[in-house]
């Protein structure tokens, strides 16, 4: 209950603790609102990117800086402003609070909590622009971070330090590949932030509720503005992110920052252009689109040594329509980030899932930044699947195949049945590793088509259960032996036997119920 | 009386008696060893070796019997050997799957409880919230109110006297800090 | 905004001040560099005396005081 008495001490307490002070302040007079945006007469040594504060106790970000007026924009609603507010200068940017303590917190992008707990303990805060690291500061991207995600990890991989972007229309999964990821680095002391930049609501409380029942919450942070939020807010959300993705980097800390997504922060950068009357480009973007996103990737680096060493990996998201990866800002984004890990809605829909385009997938860090056991053995894996998809294309003329083709179709088939995963079930890389020799092996020849699923996910509970030292067995820094390797397969070998005797009695079942 | 004759007859010269000459049953005696000795290479010799070869051949198959139950006896022995391993691989394997099971089922409870102990951690934590937020609407009210208050009293009680007392305050206040900041 | 606004003092005071306080107030603003001094009346603010001079904004109201107590509570 509350304590009414102790309520009344509170108060009486901090009405004494007010200082009075009736200094002088810099102000100028709102002589336009509307939209969000106001203009302000006077405030004439006003800086770009200041904060502003509006009678009342608004906020505003000074963007336009004109000869006789300042255009503005409201961090809050419009409401409560009107003409004639005085507005007051601060001297200072916009700040980020920052610290450990916002690890496990919901907060908006200026580091007020949203999920109902006391404000997060930080004394410290950053700016929310900052200069990217410069060149000497920077050291060479040669960690591998790993997803989970077999398709990734084994042919896009991803080093920490990198820009990956995740493109694709909507509804092809590109949130769960990073949701994905961030589950994957648990006790692998790297810490996520996740940004959310209007996006729904409802779909945002569905990822705060997997990461807090998985425990991610623990070394996440999920700095949000959803679609109702001020489109200022929406702006700075992925600014203030990585604000404090610097703070833990600067720390020596390996940081994963996922920025959900940059298509719609184009969105609202362009909504607030256009009512600042700023000039609009191709698509009504503004000039500056480009250095929105660039400034903000920029900042995504890995510290030299000398620095601690510390480094923040960037997923950007970007949402594209109807696969046109030729729009404005995905070939600003793809041309800025070092590779795009493309999702496709027909990949999706066929049941390839995670969706990724091998094709059209690169990461441009490449090789550097990969597990050496996994070099080794993926090394033909993308050639392979190429070739296979060149082939199945030609087999829908139904011209007869000789048995060489037909064995690498059903080869490529079963290597694209491999490389498919349900979400939330992560790979360790021992487990890719496995998967990899057995899918490379000739033994997959003689795993029935369509089992191959069933038989990956048997194989690795049976390795887990009852051949755990093999798996303990594998280094993944340095290729897999002959001998070791000879072992695996013979284990997958027994129980490729065992499959498929298990199965038989099920395909007659089955057999039966469809009659 | 004859009887006697022949008897006496027979037992004075028993080849003259019969008819027979010594000489010829001497004749007859080497033919007889003749005979035997032909006989013996011809005959006896080829059964005696047909016999040993028979003996020969019953011993291989004793011994070949022998072996066989030999053989017989191993396999019924490795075969108990592989039934009793196949038993104890099978109770190793139910031990495991139990192990798993166990292992599974201890998973899963405790994802259960953590999961509640979530839900619970959650909920303490919107209660406190809402707690929090009515006690932040009270005293917003408080404030409020007090203000109000305070606004109508000075609005009908300042006098005069006390608002240029305000205002050189101020004024003077302004003047200072306009001298320390140069 | 005009040049000329630069030289312009905007004094709001609750009640009509006597002419020491106007004298004081008028010195005040001719220190800041004002050539001509408005006065107006707002019984909203209470008591007190709020300066404008350019974009430079002196408050002394009462009200504000009593804002910035409400506010910070």
């Amino acid at each position: 209950m509350i304590d009414v008495n102790a309520l009344g001490k509170d108060l009486r307490e901090k009405i004494a603790n007010v200082r009075v002070n009736i200094d002088e302040r810099v102000c100028g007079r709102v002589i336009y609102s509307g939209d969000g945006i106001i203009r302000i007469s006077g405030l004439h040594d006003v800086k770009y990117n200041e904060l502003l504060e509006v009678q009342g106790g608004a906020r505003a970000l000074a963007l336009n800086l004109e000869t006789d007026c300042v255009g503005a924009v409201l961090l809050s609603g419009s409401e409560g402003v009107g003409f004639g507010d005085l507005v007051y200068s601060t001297g200072e940017t916009v700040h980020m609070r920052v610290g450990e303590a916002m690890l496990g917190r919901v907060v908006d992008p200026l580091g007020d909590p949203l999920d109902g707990m006391e404000e997060p303990a930080c004394t410290q805060t950053r700016p929310v622009e900052y200069p990217a690291p410069s060149i000497m500061d920077r050291g060479k991207v040669n960690t591998p971070l790993q997803t989970g995600i077999l398709a990734i990890d084994s042919m896009i991989p991803i080093g920490r330090g990198q820009r990956e972007l995740i493109i694709g229309d909507r509804q092809t999964g590109k949130t769960a590949i990073a949701v994905d990821t961030i589950l994957n680095q648990k006790g692998e002391n790297v810490i996520c932030i996740y940004v959310s930049i209007g996006q729904k609501a409802s779909s945002l409380a569905k990822i705060i509720q997997t990461l807090r029942s998985t425990g991610a919450m623990d070394y996440t942070c999920v700095v949000c503005s959803t679609a109702d939020d001020a489109v200022p807010l929406q702006y700075i959300a992925p600014y203030s992110g990585c604000a404090l993705a610097e703070y833990f980097m600067y720390r020596g800390k390996d940081v994963l920052i996922v920025y959900d997504d940059l298509s719609k922060h184009a969105v609202a950068y362009r909504t607030m252009s256009l009512l600042l009357k700023r000039p609009s480009g191709r698509e009504a973007y503004p000039g500056d689109v480009f250095y929105l996103h660039s400034r903000l990737l920029e900042r995504a680096a890995k510290l030299s040594a000398d620095l601690g060493g510390g480094s923040i990996t960037a997923l950007p998201i970007v949402e594209t329509l109807a696969g046109d990866i030729s729009a404005y800002i995905p070939t600003n984004v793809i041309s800025i980030t070092d590779g795009q890990i493309y999702l496709e809605s027909e990949l999706f829909n066929s049941g390839v899932r995670p969706a990724v385009n091998v094709g059209l997938s690169v990461s441009r860090v490449g090789g550097s930044a990969q597990r050496a056991a996994i070099r080794r053995i993926s090394g033909q894996l993308r050639v392979n699947l190429a070739q296979y998809r060149e082939l199945a294309i030609f087999m829908q003329f139904g011209s007869d195949l000789d048995a060489e083709t037909q064995k690498t179709l059903s080869r490529g088939a079963k290597m694209t049945d491999t490389l498919k995963q349900p979400q939330y079930r992560n790979y360790s890389v021992r487990e890719q590793i496995v998967l990899l020799l057995v899918a490379e092996s000739d033994l997959i020849d003689k795993i029935p088509a369509k089992k191959v699923t069933a038989f990956n996910a048997g194989f690795l509970d049976m390795l887990r259960a009852e051949h755990a030292e093999l798996l303990e067995a594998i280094d993944a820094d340095t290729a897999v032996s002959d001998e070791l390797r000879a072992r695996i397969l013979a284990a997958a070998e027994q129980y490729a036997d065992a499959f498929a005797v298990e199965e038989e009695p099920h395909a007659a079942e089955h057999a039966e119920e469809v009659q | 009386m004859i009887s006697e004759l022949i008897g006496s007859q027979l037992l004075a010269n028993p080849f003259e008696a019969l008819g027979l000459e010594w000489q010829s049953v001497l004749l007859h005696l080497f033919n007889l060893v003749v005979l035997t000795v032909g006989l013996y290479f011809l005959l006896f010799k080829p059964v005696k070796r047909m016999i040993r070869e028979r003996k020969e051949k019953v011993a291989k198959i004793e011994k070949e019997n022998a072996e066989l139950s030999e053989e017989v006896r191993r396999m019924k022995e490795s075969g108990e050997k592989v039934l009793s391993e196949a038993r104890q691989e099978a109770a190793s394997i139910r031990e495991a799957a139990k192990k798993e099971a166990d292992r599974k089922a201890d998973e899963i409870v405790g994802q259960a409880r953590e999961q509640a102990r979530g839900m619970l951690e959650q909920t303490e934590r919107s209660l406190g919230e809402e707690r929090r937020k009515l006690q932040k609407d009270i005293e917003r009210e408080i404030a409020d109110v007090s203000v109000l208050v305070a606004e109508k009293v000075i609005e009908k009680s300042i006098s005069a006297e006390d608002n240029k007392k305000l205002i050189i305050e101020s004024i003077e206040q302004w003047s200072k800090q306009e001298h320390e900041e140069q | 905004m005009k040049s000329s606004e630069k030289h312009v003092a905007r004094v709001t005071l609750a009640m009509r001040a006597d002419d020491e306080t106007a004298e004081r107030i008028t010195r005040f603003a001719e220190s800041r560099g004002c050539t001509h001094v408005h006065f107006c009346i707002d019984p909203g603010i209470l008591g007190g005396v709020i300066i404008q001079i350019g974009d430079v904004i002196y408050d002394g109201s009462v009200r504000a005081r009593l804002e910035t107590v409400r506010r910070s509570v």
